[in-house]
C-alpha cells in the first residue's frame, strides 16, 4: 500500500492562517501590556487582523473534511491524547476571544452603538444596558489580552504538535516541529503587522513601535535558524528513516521550496532588512521607513515563508514513511 | 460511451476522450466507481427504461464458476436481489470452500456496465462498432436465413462453428453435427495439441492425473500452477511443498512457482526436449529405472534406449544450457524418488514445434520410473464429462457429412483427434479457400481475433465471410467485428448440462435471472436450432426440461439438485491399476509408439532442434497471471483495478544494451508486426527472452474498460504449426526490442 | 473464558501473490474500485540472475494493541474492541484523514462516497457468525489465518508458539497483531 496525499492544499492554508492570527493576537496583547498608548498603532492593528485569518482557515478545514456536516461531533467530547481534539477546543477560544477583542479594540464610535450589562443583576433589564466606558475598554483589553496570550501560544504550537505526534512521519516526527510551528507562527503575525502599517501608515508609525517590531521579529526569526539547525541534525542522526525523510529537503523534492522558500525568503532575508532598520534606529537614531519603505519587503517575505514552510511540512512529511528492512 | 438513442434503436460504441472511469496510470485515488456495477447498471436500466429483475431469492445458491475451465464449485450470496458475495464450495473438490482472485471477482462479469444486454445487427461496416438494438426473434430468424442461405448455396461445410470448452459444449457440438458442418473450431491447438497427442499415444488416454499427497519430487516444464491458477491442484501444490517435496521448474522466467520452487532452471526455450531426454539417457544408463513396470506395462523399451544413447547429459548441455552435472543430479533423484515423484504433463504446451516430442518424453519418463497409478505419482483422472448414467434427450442421427474440414484433419494430419483440431489452420483456410471458401462463421464464447496468432490475418480472413455472428456475454473483440451479436445470461444467471467430477454430479443453476435480455445458452440453441429446420435434435422444453431429462436414471428431484448443488450415486467406479486400460494397439504404455511408426515417423521421442533468434532477436514469451483468464478479464474492474497492463520483461542487461529504463516505452517487433509497450526491466528472466502477459491489447469500444490497455500478443505471434500433433508453436516467435 | 484476543497470522512461504484474498474482500466489505483494504507486497526478486529469491508479504490493518490511529481520532470514531479488534465508526467519523496520516502500514483509505475514512474490520460480522474473514477463507495457499490468540489452542496460537515469526514496524511501538511466519527459502543440494 502506498500512501497517497491526503492532506493538500487546504490544510496548508489553514495552518498558515491559524498561526497568522494566533502571532497576530499574541504580538496586539504584549504590545498593548507593554504600552497601550506607546504602542497603540500594533495593538490595534493586530487585534483587526486577529479574528479573520483563522475563520477563513476554519471554513477551509470545515470544507477538508469528508463529512463537513458532522464537526459537531468535535465538540462534545475531549481526546486527550489527540491534538487536533484539543486543538479544535483551543480554536473555538481563540475565535471567540479574539472577536471580543476585535470588538474592544474598535473605534469609539462604532463599539459604543453596542449596549452591555454593568453586572449580572441588570442582565436581564435592558434598558440598563449601556457602553462601554473607555476605563472598562482599557481593563477588558488587558484581561481578554492577558487570557488570550496562552491561547494564542497554543494555537501556534498545537499545529506543530498535530504533526509531531505521528511517528508513522517520520519527517514529522520530531519535538523541533511545535517550536518551529510556534515560531514561524508568532512572526508572521508580527510580519503581517509589519507588512500592513509599511503599508498604510508608514509615515505615522512612532519609534518605539518600529523599534519593538522589527526587534521582535528578528529575534523571533533567529530563534527559527536554531531550531532548523538541529532539527535537520538530529532528523539525520535519528533512525534510517528520519534520515531518509531528511532528503526529502536536501537534495530530494522539496529543497528549493525549503532552503529557497523558508530558508532565504523567510527567515535570512527579512532579518537582513530587519537589521538594517534596527541599526538606523539604534545607531543613527532615525527612522529608515520614513525614507525607504523596507517594512513592505520583510513583511511581505515574513508571510511568504511563513506559508512555504507549512508547505514543505505538509506535504514532505506525507512523503515520508518508515522503511522496510528488505 | 454507448449513446442509445431512444427513437432509432441505434448504438454506436465510442470512446471519449477521458477513458470511462479509466483505471489510467494516473492513479487509482481519483477516479471512483460505484464498488459492483450493480448500480450503474440499475442507472442506466432506470434511465433507458429497461428492467433488471429482482432476484428470485435471498439466500444461498449452489452453483460451479467459470472464470476458467476448472470451473470450481462456489455458493453465491443473494440480498435484495443481488449477488454479494462468492465463495467455494467446500464439497466440490476443484474448489474446496475457496476460490481464486478470477471466482472471486465473478461477479463482475454479471454486474460489468459493458456486458452485452440485448441482441444487435450490425449496421454500419464491420469493425465501426454501429449496431441495432433488436429483438431475439429478429435476431435468430435473421441467423438462421443467413445460415441456411449459406448452407443451400456452398453447402452446410461452408459454415464454421467454433467454441472454446465449456459446459454447453455438448449441446454446441450438437447444433453443428445437426447442421451437417464438420468444421469445428476449439482453440486447443493453441494450447495443448501436443501434450493431449502425445499421451494418447503413450498412454492411450489424454492426460495423466497427479498425487501431490505424498509425493517427494516435481518437475514441470513451463506450468506456472501458481499463476495460472488450477485452484485444486494449486493447493495440492502448496501443500505439497509445505510437506517436503522438491519441486524443479524448468522455465526460462523466474515466474512465481519458480520462486516457491526449490530449483529454478532458467532453460533455453525449446530445448525442454534435451534436458528430458538427457534425464531418460542418464536413468536407463544408471539403471536407475524400475525394469519390473517397464517389463509388465510397456513396450518398445530397447528401440528407446537405442534412440537415447547419444542424448548424454554433455549433449544436453551444448543445447539447453544447463550443465550436465545438473541434469545427471535431476535424473538421479527423480528416479530414487520415484515412484513418489512425476514429470508434470503441463498444459499449454504450444511452444515449439517439437513440443510434441518433448511431451512424449516426459511421458516416457514417468512411465520408465513406473509411477502410474503410484502413491506420489501418477494416477487416473476422474474428468469432467457426460457419465454416471446421466440421462439424455431423444434425438435423430446426425447426417452424414460429405465434406473435408478445413483444417486438414485428419487427412492431412492423421494423429489429430478430431475435437482438438487445428484452429490456426482454420483460419488459413478461410484466408486462402483452399480446399474450398468458408462463408460463415458461428462463435460461441470465444475470441479468435485474440487469441490466434497474427491477428491481421485473422481481419483479412474474416474479411472474405460472409456472415459471422457471435454469441458472448461482452462485446470482446471478434464480436466487434460481427454481424451478429447475441448477449448469453453469464454463468450465475442460467442453467448449463449437469457435470461429472470425481464421479459426483454437479449443477450449475441460475443464482439471479438474467438482467436485461440476455438468454441462456441452452435457450439460444434450441430457438435458434428450430429456425434452422432441426428442432428435432433440441426436444426439450426449456433448461430446466434439460436438466430433468438429465436426472431422469437418478434417484433425485431438480428441487433436491438445485438445493444441494451436487449428488453423490452409491456406486463409485474404483480404478486401479490392474484395471486401466491403456487404449494403445499393444494394450501397454507405448514408449514406442505403433500408429508413430505406422504412418512413418520415428516412433520414439527424439530430438528436433528448435530455431534459435539471431542476436539482436529476443524469444517472445507469453503466459496467465492469477489475476486474469486470457482475453474475458480485462474489462472487470475487480481485476483489472489490480493488473491493468501487461508491461514487457526483459533483463537488466539486455535494457541496459539498449537504452531501456523501467517504465519506458518501447516498441517490441516481430516479423508480422509491431506494437509499443511499457518495459518492466527485472532479473528474474533469461537475457535472452521478453515475457509478456496474455490477453490486453483489446481493441473492442465496447470494452471501455479494457480498451486499449496492454498490448496483444497475437500482433506479434507468427503461425507456426506442428506436423504431427496440429499444435501451434507460439514461442517460435522472435522480436527485437528497442527504445520508443 | 479468557478475554479473546483476535490476530492474523501469515505463512510467507505459502503464499503465492494470487490476490484473491484482495479481491475477495473488495467484494465482501463493498470497498469502492482503487481501494483497497489489504495487500499483498512482491519482495524480490532478489539477487542477481540466475540466483534469485522472491517472495510475497500479505497484510491488512495490524488491529494493533497499541494504535495510533486510535490516539489521533478527534471524535472518538476510531476504537479498538475488548477482542482486539480496532474498528472505526462509521456514523461518527468526520472525515478528518487524520487517522490515515497516523498509520504506519497505510491500511486505511479514505472512502469518497461515504466522505468518511475505513479500514479492514478482521471481518467481524462474519467471525461473530462463525466464518473466517473472507480473507483467510478463500486464501489458495492456505497462508493465512485469523483467530484467538488467547485460546491456546487456536490454530494462530500453536503457529505462533511452534515458529519464529516478526512483525512489522515495531520500531512504530504499535505493537501490531499480525504475525509474519517465514521459514525462508528451501536450499538446494550442492
Amino acid at each position: 500500500m502506498s500512501h497517497e496525499f491526503h492532506w493538500g492544499f487546504l490544510i496548508v492554508l489553514y495552518l498558515f492562517l491559524a498561526g497568522l492570527s494566533a502571532g497576530a493576537f499574541a504580538t496586539s496583547g504584549l504590545a498593548n501590556y507593554l504600552g497601550s498608548k506607546k504602542y497603540e498603532l500594533i495593538g490595534r492593528v493586530g487585534a483587526y487582523i486577529a479574528p479573520f485569518p483563522v475563520s477563513i482557515g476554519l471554513a477551509l478545514l470545515l470544507l477538508d473534511l469528508g463529512r463537513p456536516f458532522r464537526f459537531w461531533r468535535l465538540f462534545v467530547t475531549i481526546r486527550w491524547t489527540s491534538p487536533m481534539s484539543i486543538g479544535s477546543w483551543l480554536l473555538v477560544i481563540f475565535v471567540t476571544l479574539s472577536l471580543i477583542y476585535f470588538f474592544l479594540w474598535l473605534p469609539d464610535r462604532i463599539r459604543n452603538l453596542v449596549r452591555l450589562p454593568h453586572s449580572f443583576r441588570h442582565l436581564f433589564r435592558a434598558s440598563t444596558w449601556t457602553p462601554l466606558k473607555a476605563e472598562e475598554v482599557r481593563r477588558w483589553k488587558l484581561i481578554i489580552g492577558g487570557i488570550g496570550f496562552p491561547v494564542s501560544i497554543g494555537v501556534g504550537m498545537y499545529t506543530g504538535i498535530l504533526l509531531g505526534a505521528i511517528p508513522a512521519r517520520p519527517f514529522w516526527n520530531t519535538p523541533m516541529v511545535a517550536q518551529l510551528f510556534l515560531f514561524s507562527a508568532m512572526s508572521s503575525g508580527v510580519g503581517t503587522i509589519i507588512f500592513i502599517l509599511a503599508l498604510i501608515s508608514h509615515q505615522k508609525i512612532s519609534f518605539d513601535e518600529c523599534m519593538l517590531l522589527n526587534s521582535v521579529d528578528a529575534a523571533l526569526i533567529t530563534f527559527e535558524i536554531f531550531l532548523i539547525i538541529p532539527f535537520i541534525l538530529h532528523q539525520s542522526l535519528a533512525t534510517w528513516s528520519h534520515k531518509e525523510s531528511v532528503a526529502l529537503i536536501m537534495g530530494g523534492p522539496y529543497t528549493y521550496y525549503f532552503w529557497i522558500g523558508v530558508v532565504f525568503l523567510g527567515i535570512l532575508f527579512p532579518l537582513s532588512l530587519e537589521v538594517v532598520e534596527l541599526w538606523h534606529i539604534v545607531v543613527k537614531k532615525h527612522l529608515l521607513c520614513r525614507r525607504i519603505n523596507l517594512g513592505v519587503f520583510s513583511g511581505a517575505a515574513v508571510i511568504i515563508g511563513g506559508f512555504i514552510l507549512r508547505f514543505v511540512f505538509v506535504y514532505a512529511g506525507q512523503a515520508s514513511h518508515f522503511l522496510p528492512v528488505y | 460511451m454507448k449513446r442509445n438513442n431512444k427513437d432509432s434503436d441505434e448504438i454506436q460504441y465510442s470512446m471519449s476522450r477521458r477513458k470511462f472511469l479509466g483505471l489510467s496510470a494516473a492513479g487509482a485515488g481519483a477516479a471512483v466507481a460505484a464498488g459492483s456495477g450493480f448500480d450503474q447498471l440499475q442507472a442506466y436500466a432506470a434511465k433507458y427504461g429497461d428492467v433488471v429483475r429482482p432476484t428470485i431469492q435471498n439466500g444461498e445458491v449452489y452453483s460451479l464458476c467459470e472464470m476458467c475451465v476448472w470451473r470450481c464449485g462456489l455458493v453465491a450470496k443473494v440480498r435484495n436481489g443481488k449477488i454479494t458475495k462468492l465463495e467455494g464450495n467446500p464439497h466440490h473438490p476443484h474448489s474446496r470452500g475457496k476460490l481464486c482472485p478470477r471466482g472471486q471477482a465473478g461477479l463482475g462479469v454479471t454486474y460489468d456496465p459493458d456486458r452485452l444486454k440485448w441482441p444487435l445487427i450490425r449496421v454500419g461496416k464491420r469493425g465501426e462498432g454501429k449496431f441495432r438494438k433488436v429483438t431475439w426473434g429478429e435476431a435468430l430468424d435473421y441467423i438462421a436465413e443467413q445460415m441456411l442461405a449459406i448452407k443451400k448455396k456452398h453447402g452446410p461445410e461452408a459454415m464454421v462453428f467454433s467454441t472454446t470448452h465449456n459446459l454447453l459444449q455438448q449441446q454446441f457440438e450438437n447444433l453443428l453435427g445437426a447442421f451437417g458442418s464438420p468444421n469445428y473450431g476449439t482453440q486447443r491447438s493453441l494450447c495443448f495439441n501436443s501434450m493431449i497427442t502425445a499421451n494418447m499415444l503413450t498412454y492411450g488416454f489424454e492426460e495423466p492425473g497427479r498425487d501431490y499427497k505424498d509425493t517427494a519430487y516435481i518437475i514441470y516444464a513451463g506450468r506456472n500452477l501458481m499463476e495460472a491458477i488450477s485452484n485444486s491442484e494449486t493447493q495440492d501444490l502448496v501443500e505439497a511443498i509445505a510437506n517436503g517435496a522438491k519441486v524443479v521448474v524448468l522455465d526460462p522466467r523466474f515466474s512465481k512457482t519458480a520462486a516457491r520452487a526449490t530449483d529454478w532452471i532458467p532453460i533455453r526455450p525449446g530445448t525442454d526436449l534435451a534436458f528430458f531426454l538427457a534425464m531418460i539417457h542418464e536413468i536407463i544408463a544408471t539403471d536407475l529405472h524400475n525394469k519390473e513396470f517397464v517389463e509388465k506395462y510397456t513396450f518398445g523399451f530397447d528401440e528407446l534406449a537405442k534412440e537415447v544413447k547419444k542424448y548424454t547429459p554433455e549433449w544436453a548441455e551444448k543445447e539447453c544450457g544447463v550443465s550436465a552435472e545438473t541434469i545427471r543430479r535431476v535424473a538421479r533423484d527423480f528416479a530414487i524418488a520415484a515412484p513418489r515423484a512425476f514429470a508434470h504433463p503441463n498444459w499449454r504446451t504450444s511452444n515449439f514445434v517439437n513440443s510434441f516430442q518433448t511431451e512424449r518424453a516426459i511421458a516416457v519418463l514417468n512411465s520408465i520410473v513406473g509411477n502410474w497409478n503410484k502413491v506420489g505419482g501418477q494416477c487416473p483422472i476422474f474428468g469432467e464429462g457426460e457419465g454416471a448414467g446421466l440421462g439424455s434427450i431423444p434425438q435423430p442421427p446426425y447426417p452424414r457429412s460429405r465434406a473435408l474440414r478445413l483444417d486438414g484433419v485428419p487427412y492431412k494430419y492423421p494423429l489429430v483427434p478430431l475435437k482438438l483440431g487445428i484452429f490456426q489452420n482454420l483460419r488459413d483456410a478461410m484466408l486462402t479457400g483452399k480446399p474450398y471458401q468458408a462463408h460463415g462463421w458461428f462463435i460461441y464464447r470465444q475470441n479468435p481475433l485474440s487469441s490466434i496468432p497474427e491477428r491481421r490475418k485473422t481481419l483479412q480472413a474474416m474479411a472474405k465471410l460472409d456472415f459471422i455472428t457471435v454469441i458472448d456475454v461482452i462485446m470482446n473483440d471478434t464480436a466487434y467485428y460481427a454481424d451478429v451479436v447475441l448477449p448469453e445470461a453469464t454463468y450465475l444467471e442460467r442453467y448449463d448440462p449437469l457435470t461429472v467430477l470425481d464421479g459426483n454430479i454437479y449443477i450449475r443453476q441460475p443464482v439471479i435471472e438474467p438482467l436485461f435480455d440476455s438468454k441462456p445458452g441452452l435457450w439460444i440453441f434450441k430457438e435458434l436450432g428450430k429456425r434452422l429446420g432441426l428442432g428435432d435434435y433440441f426436444q426439450y422444453k426449456d433448461e430446466e426440461d434439460y436438466i430433468q431429462a438429465q436426472l431422469r436414471p437418478l434417484p433425485i428431484t431438480l428441487e433436491k439438485m438445485k438445493e444441494q448443488g451436487m449428488y453423490v450415486p452409491f456406486e463409485k467406479k474404483e480404478e486401479s491399476i490392474e484395471s486401466t486400460v491403456f487404449n494403445t494397439s499393444t494394450g501397454k504404455i507405448e514408449l514406442s509408439s505403433t500408429l508413430l511408426k505406422r504412418l512413418g515417423h520415428k516412433s520414439v521421442p527424439h530430438w528436433l532442434a528448435p530455431p534459435r533468434p539471431t542476436e539482436e532477436e529476443f524469444y517472445l514469451l507469453t503466459g496467465k497471471v492469477a489475476l486474469h483468464t486470457q482475453f474475458f478479464t480485462q474489462n472487470n474492474k475487480l481485476l483489472s483495478d489490480l493488473f491493468p497492463e501487461n508491461p514487457l520483461w526483459i533483463h537488466t542487461s539486455a535494457a541496459a544494451q539498449r537504452g531501456i529504463k523501467d517504465g519506458d516505452e518501447v516498441y517490441v517487433e516481430s516479423r508480422v508486426g509491431k506494437v509499443k509497450t511499457k518495459a518492466l526491466v527485472t532479473e528474474g528472466i533469461r537475457p535472452d527472452c521478453v515475457f509478456m502477459v496474455t490477453g490486453f491489447g483489446h481493441f473492442s469500444k465496447g470494452m471501455r474498460t479494457a480498451f486499449k490497455n496492454g498490448v496483444s500478443d497475437s500482433d506479434l505471434h507468427q503461425t507456426f504449426t506442428d506436423p504431427i500433433s496440429g499444435g501451434q508453436a507460439l514461442t517460435q516467435t522472435f522480436v527485437k526490442v528497442y527504445k520508443a | 473464558m479468557a478475554q479473546k484476543r483476535f490476530a492474523f497470522v501469515i505463512e510467507i512461504d505459502r503464499c503465492i501473490d494470487c490476490k484473491a484474498c484482495m479481491v475477495a474482500c473488495s467484494v465482501e466489505n463493498n470497498v469502492p474500485v482503487g481501494h483497497h483494504r489489504n495487500w499483498v507486497k512482491q519482495i524480490g526478486p532478489n539477487g542477481t540472475y540466475p540466483i534469485l529469491g522472491m517472495h510475497f508479504e500479505a497484510g491488512n490493518c495490524m488491529h494493533c494493541t497499541n494504535p495510533p490511529c486510535e490516539r489521533v481520532c478527534p471524535t472518538g470514531a476510531t476504537y479498538r474492541r475488548d477482542d482486539g479488534l480496532v474498528m472505526i465508526n462509521q456514523d461518527i467519523c468526520i472525515g478528518c484523514k487524520y487517522c490515515i496520516e497516523a498509520c504506519p502500514y497505510d491500511a486505511r483509505y479514505f472512502n469518497e462516497e461515504t466522505g468518511t475514512t475505513d479500514k479492514c474490520t478482521g471481518c467481524v460480522h462474519r467471525v461473530y457468525r462463525g466464518e473466517e474473514p473472507a480473507c483467510v477463507a478463500t486464501c489458495i495457499g492456505n497462508s493465512r489465518h485469523f483467530g484467538d490468540i488467547n485460546d491456546p489452542r487456536s490454530e494462530v496460537s500453536e503457529l505462533i508458539a511452534k515458529n519464529k515469526y516478526y512483525t512489522v514496524y515495531e520500531e512504530a511501538g504499535t505493537h501490531p497483531a499480525v504475525y509474519y511466519i517465514y521459514r525462508g527459502e528451501r536450499s538446494n543440494e550442492p
